[in-house]
This record gives C-alpha cells, sequence and structure tokens, in this order.
C-alpha cells in the first residue's frame, strides 16, 4: 500500500488515479469533520468537496512536514470559517438527527441508527442536545472542541492543525468543555 | 488560588492522559484541598465523558462513491489544468495541445482577477485611506480599520499564497503592485498595533505583529523572479497559519460589530 506522500507525489506529476486514491482514502474524515462543524448533510457534502478541491489546487503547497489528513483538517477549517462568514450556515439542523432526509436522488432514508426504537431514539437525543449545547461555543472553541472530541486528535495535533499554541489549545478546550457541561447540566442529575 | 490556571492545564492532561504520575499527584492534592477546582473538574469530566457518546448519522454504501463521482464531475467542469484533465474517465485524444491554450489563458485570467481585486479595493473608498492622523482612540473606528486592514491583508496574502510559479510566468507589474501595496499595509498595520490595547486585544495585535513580518518580506520582495523569496513567503503564510487567523480575527471582529449593532437597537427600542 502507498504512503500519502507516495499517492501526493504521483498526483502532483498528473497521476488521476493517485489524486482519486487519496480522497478515497480521506473523504469520510473530511465529510465527518465538515458534518461536525456545519451540523448539516447538505452543508457537509458541499463543503468537502470545496476542500478537495482546494486541496487539488494546492497538492504543490503540501510538503509532507504533516500529515496528509492535517493537512486536509487545516483546509476544512480554513474554508468553513470563510464560509461562515459568506452567509449564514444553518448551524442546527434538526431535520439530519430526528427526521429522514432525502439525497439528491429523491431517493428518502433514515439514518441508520440501530433498529431498537429505545436505543435509537435516546442516540438522537442526545445527539440533540450536544448539536444544540454547541452553538454557544465561539468558532475557534468549536474547532478545538470537535478535533479533540469528535476525531480523537491530541494536543499537540490540535495545535498543529489550527497553527495555535498548545497552551492556547488546552485553555480553549477547558472553556469550551465548561460552557458544554453549563449547557448540558440540566442532565448531569439524572 | 494562584496555581489554579496551572492546574486548569493539568486537568486537561489528566482527560486526554497525557499527564505524568507528579503532574497527576500534584493535580490530586491541589483537588483536595481547592474546592473550585473540584467542581471545575467535576463538571469538565461530565461534558468529556457526555459528549463522547456523540454520533454521526451514518451514511448509505453507495455515499461515498457518489462524493467521489460528484468530484469528478466538479473538477472535469474547471478550466482544464494537467491534473484536471487526466482525472477525466474517458480522456479522448486532444487534436490541439490543451495546454498550448489553456495555460496562458489561465495566467491572463489569474493575473488579471489579482489585479482588479487590488485596484477595486483600494479605489473603492479612497475617502477612507487611512492615514496616522484618522487614527483616533474611537474603538468602533479601529475596529473598522482592523478589518478593512486584514481584509486587503488576506487577499494579497491569498494571492501569494496561490501563486503558482509553473502557471504564471512572472511580471514585474505585478510584483511592482504587490509591493506597493504591501508597504501600505505595513504602515497601517504598526499604527493600528499602536492604537489597540496590547492587553485586551493581545490576540490581534500578535497577529498584526506576524503579519507586518509577513509584509515586509513582500516589501523587500525584488520581482517575481525572486522565486525562493517567494517561497519564504509561502512558507511563512503556512508556517504561522496567517489566513486562519486572521479569518478568526474577522469571525470575532464581526461578533463584536454585531453585538454592539444589537445593543444599539435594543436601547432604541427601550427609547
Amino acid at each position: 500500500m502507498q504512503t500519502d506522500l507516495e499517492l501526493v507525489n504521483k498526483a502532483r506529476l498528473g497521476s488521476g488515479a493517485a489524486f482519486k486514491e487519496l480522497v478515497r482514502q480521506h473523504q469520510q474524515i473530511v465529510y465527518n469533520l465538515a458534518y461536525d462543524l456545519t451540523g448539516s448533510r447538505e452543508d457537509a457534502q458541499d463543503l468537502s468537496q470545496d476542500v478537495f478541491i482546494r486541496a487539488f489546487e494546492r497538492l504543490d503547497s503540501f510538503r509532507g512536514e504533516s500529515r496528509f489528513s492535517s493537512w486536509l483538517y487545516r483546509i476544512t477549517m480554513n474554508m468553513w470559517m470563510n464560509n461562515k462568514k459568506r452567509k449564514n450556515f444553518q448551524v442546527l439542523k434538526m431535520s439530519d438527527s430526528l427526521e429522514s432526509f432525502s439525497d439528491n436522488t429523491g431517493k428518502s432514508y433514515q439514518p441508520n441508527y440501530p433498529d431498537n426504537p429505545e436505543v435509537k431514539a435516546d442516540m438522537a437525543m442526545i445527539n440533540d442536545h450536544i448539536t444544540r449545547a454547541m452553538t454557544v461555543l465561539s468558532a475557534k472553541e468549536k474547532s478545538v472542541f470537535v478535533l479533540r472530541q469528535f476525531h480523537d486528535q491530541g494536543l499537540d495535533e490540535i495545535a498543529n492543525i489550527l497553527g495555535i499554541s498548545l497552551g492556547t489549545v488546552k485553555s480553549t478546550l477547558f472553556r469550551s468543555l465548561k460552557k458544554m457541561q453549563k449547557q448540558l447540566s440540566f442532565l448531569q442529575s439524572h | 488560588m494562584k496555581n489554579c490556571h496551572k492546574i486548569q492545564s493539568l486537568m486537561i492532561d489528566a482527560l486526554t492522559g497525557e499527564i505524568t504520575a507528579e503532574q497527576q499527584q500534584l493535580l490530586n492534592e491541589h483537588l483536595q484541598t481547592c474546592a473550585s477546582c473540584r467542581t471545575d473538574y467535576e463538571h469538565i469530566l461530565f461534558a468529556n465523558q457526555f459528549t463522547r457518546n456523540y454520533t454521526r448519522p451514518a451514511v448509505t454504501a453507495d455515499f461515498w462513491q457518489k462524493s467521489l463521482d460528484d468530484l469528478q464531475a466538479a473538477l472535469n467542469q474547471r478550466p482544464k489544468t494537467r491534473l484536471a484533465f487526466s482525472l477525466r474517465f474517458k480522456p479522448q485524444p486532444a487534436k490541439i495541445s490543451p495546454e498550448r491554450f489553456f495555460k496562458p489563458i489561465i495566467a491572463v485570467t489569474a493575473l488579471c482577477i489579482i489585479l482588479c481585486s487590488a485596484f477595486y479595493h483600494f479605489s473603492k473608498k479612497p475617502d477612507q485611506v487611512i492615514n496616522d492622523k484618522t487614527f483616533t482612540s474611537d474603538f468602533k473606528n479601529i475596529q473598522n480599520q482592523a478589518m478593512r486592514c486584514l481584509e486587503q491583508s488576506k487577499l494579497l496574502l491569498l494571492g501569494f499564497s496561490n501563486y503558482d510559479q509553473e502557471e504564471l510566468p512572472p511580471s514585474p507589474a505585478l510584483s511592482e503592485k504587490q509591493v506597493q501595496m504591501s508597504r501600505e499595509l505595513i504602515t497601517r498595520v504598526s499604527a493600528l498595533q499602536n492604537d489597540l490595547d496590547p492587553v485586551a486585544q493581545k490576540k490581534l495585535v500578535q497577529l498584526l505583529s506576524d503579519l507586518e513580518v509577513i509584509l515586509l518580506q513582500i516589501a523587500n520582495l525584488d520581482s517575481l523572479h525572486d522565486t525562493r523569496s517567494i517561497e519564504i513567503i509561502q512558507h511563512s503564510v503556512d508556517r504561522k497559519s496567517i489566513l486562519f487567523k486572521i479569518n478568526m480575527e474577522e469571525l470575532q471582529l464581526l461578533d463584536e460589530k454585531l453585538e454592539s449593532a444589537e445593543l444599539k437597537t435594543s436601547k432604541k427600542k427601550e427609547i
């Protein structure tokens, strides 16, 4: 199996297959991050497509000093910030967590929660609480929080992706967790 | 109590498992004596544990293939660069070499876009061109100036960041315009740094200081033939995540602006 850097080098030389392989290997993490940031399936699809187009255009600037996934994370964060400024991203879309949605083909389907209705309802409820609570976070807090909590990135890696110091990552994460607790405190006693 | 700030950092280390035995002991001892930190620690432990239950709605099996197909379609619709051509599913043998025609067109278009955006931003509101005298202590005014300054710096840096030496022919005229723009921005950035509160707006001041260094590199650029210097500038922009930080600050300034606008509206309504 080829490494990311080998694939990038081939793609730079004009190999479409290599670039496709890079997309195939990373499209899930990019889409997931885009979904966590935008809270909407439709926006996440648009954002992740924009990210790969941008990555395609800027492939020459990837020097292999960081992981390719970190580089993509950084592009995603930047593009999300730009989009956030340009238009009012619909941060909270209940339809994605509780209702069915349909794709471009018009085919309607349900989120793939377990069959047990109680478990399904619980999971949807938890997601709903978390998504709502996240709306109080600033863009920077949300970036750090999402990378740590949902993408399991180490503190050093987050500092590298966002271009901020380790101390800032820690204080931002501390602040965001406190804010989240405040929003979710009504569940703490249950 | 004075150690509480350090303890917060240790709490995060403990939460992520990146803590030594000594640090853990220090944390435990502090938590035994400081009720406030104990509460904070319980709170963040709860938030950490609860938010780990977050799940995303699963997607169908064909979702990823469809996304890949959409991406390919989007790339194929773009101006035909070397790589975009090779991404086509069934490339037809070109009768005329596409590179021969497209490369100059792409180069000229990109040059026009950069020059037009630079001209637009400088000629849009000539009465608002900033000099030292216009800097007042008025917070709102400084905020607006900072936003404009960041936006224009971003445009300039984006031009450099996207500049591809293989695609664009070096142009002395382009270089001259960018150098001139960077010189003007340096004056404004330095003036802004003096006007800002170094404590309350520490991050913005730091960003402006980083920006100033890069602008100086651009101002000292001899020509776009100086490929090594351009690489250094591109590397500085990447390494310091300047564009990301500008985005962050712009959002922050926008939020502050919106908040003050909302306050104004609510006061008017009260009256």
